[in-house]
């Protein structure tokens, strides 16, 4: 029959066009980007609805409300201030996982530093490197051990110690963002800065691409691998973004908690991937400082994984990241 | 029945889709889109554009020069450049922020090379 052959026709048309124009442009994409979190944000989600993506903008202001050392009253600014303070639930169990973290690594990760930091004024006008028994006086003002926890959200700092709980804020970002996601069942990823969270596929039902950008060179478009996350976050940390040079030397802003210098080791960059964001940042600076050896049980620890890059152009990949990650650049590829 | 003519129809259609979700793959962007506080600023096609010709924009302490093949900081009031430094941009998702002046520029276009970028 003329009339069915005309039906199956145009049913097959359909079938080989519809996935092309669904692909490009008939799943509802919403993006938005703010800042926050001392960094710019950008939030892309799939067939959501309208309101999400404020909802979330707004979790995430708040919650940099409560931690950034940059907002006058916020709860980290008054503890800093008044060495005690109350605070509300959210940012008490932050503070208290954050300062658990930094017990498991015997304080390689710490976020007790900014005596140290502001004194070599790293992320200011005219960084130097300080004389020696500067930096030593500034380490007997440092130590995760000096923030006690006391009921009732009660947080008291000893030591003369100040916080900064810049190096987890990005990957919470990540988290409050995911969660949401999560919650409403949309497919969506946020980035950071650097720090990314992704929830579900993309609407072709690819996983979401993440690149790693290339540390040796200053374009943000060089990006030497990436890797094809399910749902995960991914954190990096390396020396190559800020850094400034004196006497021929580069000194990057990842210290040392024992030595009050820059971190050195055989690692120019570091990425982890996880299922929980603040822990990818905490363990990507951890990693970092660590070395590669240092880092595996560390990893394992958590069922996070990692991909290295090395000084001498190395990229050290752990087994879980072995088949969703691609390196593109002309690097020497290690799994681990 | 389908006869073979149908067949030959149905196989060159396939092949046109695959021609246009091939090309949409390229990741090549075709627009720029400049924020300023997180809020868009200007929108601008420069695929189009001529080969010599190029377009700056003033905002907020820095400069942002768009021509044919991409677009990139120029110059930034702020301290530590790192805009500047990061060069050129012309891929579909690559993204230039200026952190200290609140300023991005961010390509458009269909299909993204990359949904997000760590470092």
């Amino acid at each position: 029959m003329r009339a069915s052959r005309a039906a199956i026709i145009l049913l097959l048309i359909l079938a080989a066009v519809i996935p092309v124009t669904l692909g490009g442009c008939g799943a509802k994409k919403q993006t938005d980007s703010f800042f926050a979190m001392g960094s710019y944000i950008t939030q892309t989600v799939y067939n959501a609805e309208n309101t999400l993506l404020e909802s979330v903008k707004s979790d995430i202001t708040q919650a940099d409300a409560n931690i950034s050392i940059r907002i006058d009253n916020s709860y980290i600014s008054l503890l800093n201030k008044e060495k005690t303070a109350v605070f509300d639930t959210q940012t008490y169990n932050i503070l208290y996982s954050v300062v658990e973290f930094c017990g498991v690594t015997n304080g390689i990760f710490d976020i007790s530093l900014l005596s140290l930091t502001d004194l070599w004024d790293i992320e200011g006008e005219s960084p130097s490197v300080p004389n020696q028994d500067y930096i030593i006086t500034a380490l007997q003002s440092t130590g995760y051990e000096n923030i006690i926890f006391g009921d009732n959200n009660t947080v008291t700092l000893n030591g003369g110690v100040w916080l900064d709980l810049g190096s987890v804020g990005k990957g919470y970002a990540c988290d409050l963002a995911v969660e949401a996601y999560k919650e409403v069942g949309v497919s969506g990823i946020i980035a950071v800065g650097g720090s990314i969270g992704v929830n579900g596929k993309k609407p072709d039902g690819d996983n979401f691409l993440v690149g790693i950008r290339d540390p040796f060179s200053a374009a943000v478009s060089d990006i030497f691998a990436g890797i094809k996350l399910a749902s995960g976050f991914v954190s990096t940390s390396g020396s190559y973004e800020k850094y400034f040079v004196e006497e021929n030397k580069v000194y990057h802003h990842i210290f040392n908690s024992k030595t009050g210098y820059p971190v050195e080791n055989e690692l120019v960059s570091v990425s982890v991937v996880c299922d929980n964001g603040m822990l990818s940042d905490m363990l990507s600076t951890a990693c970092f400082a660590l070395g590669i050896d240092d880092s595996l049980s560390l990893l394992k620890q958590y069922g996070a994984e990692a991909v290295f890059v090395t000084n001498d152009k190395k990229v050290v990949i752990t087994q879980g990241l072995r088949f969703i990650t691609t390196v593109y650049a002309d690097f020497e590829v290690i799994y681990i | 029945m389908i006869k073979l003519r149908d067949i030959i129809i149905i196989i060159c259609l396939l092949g046109a889709a695959a021609g246009i979700y091939i090309y949409n793959d390229k990741g090549e962007g075709s627009r720029v889109q400049i924020d300023y506080d997180g809020y868009k600023y200007a929108e601008i096609e420069f695929m189009a554009f001529a080969d010599d010709e190029e377009q700056r924009i003033h905002i907020n302490g820095t400069t942002v020069v768009i021509d044919k093949y991409g677009a990139y900081f120029a110059h930034s009031d702020c301290k530590d450049k790192i805009c500047v430094r990061s060069g050129k941009i012309n891929r579909v998702g690559q993204t230039v922020v200026c952190l200290p002046l609140r300023v991005s520029i961010r390509i458009e276009g269909e299909k993204a090379e990359f949904d997000g970028i760590t470092g």
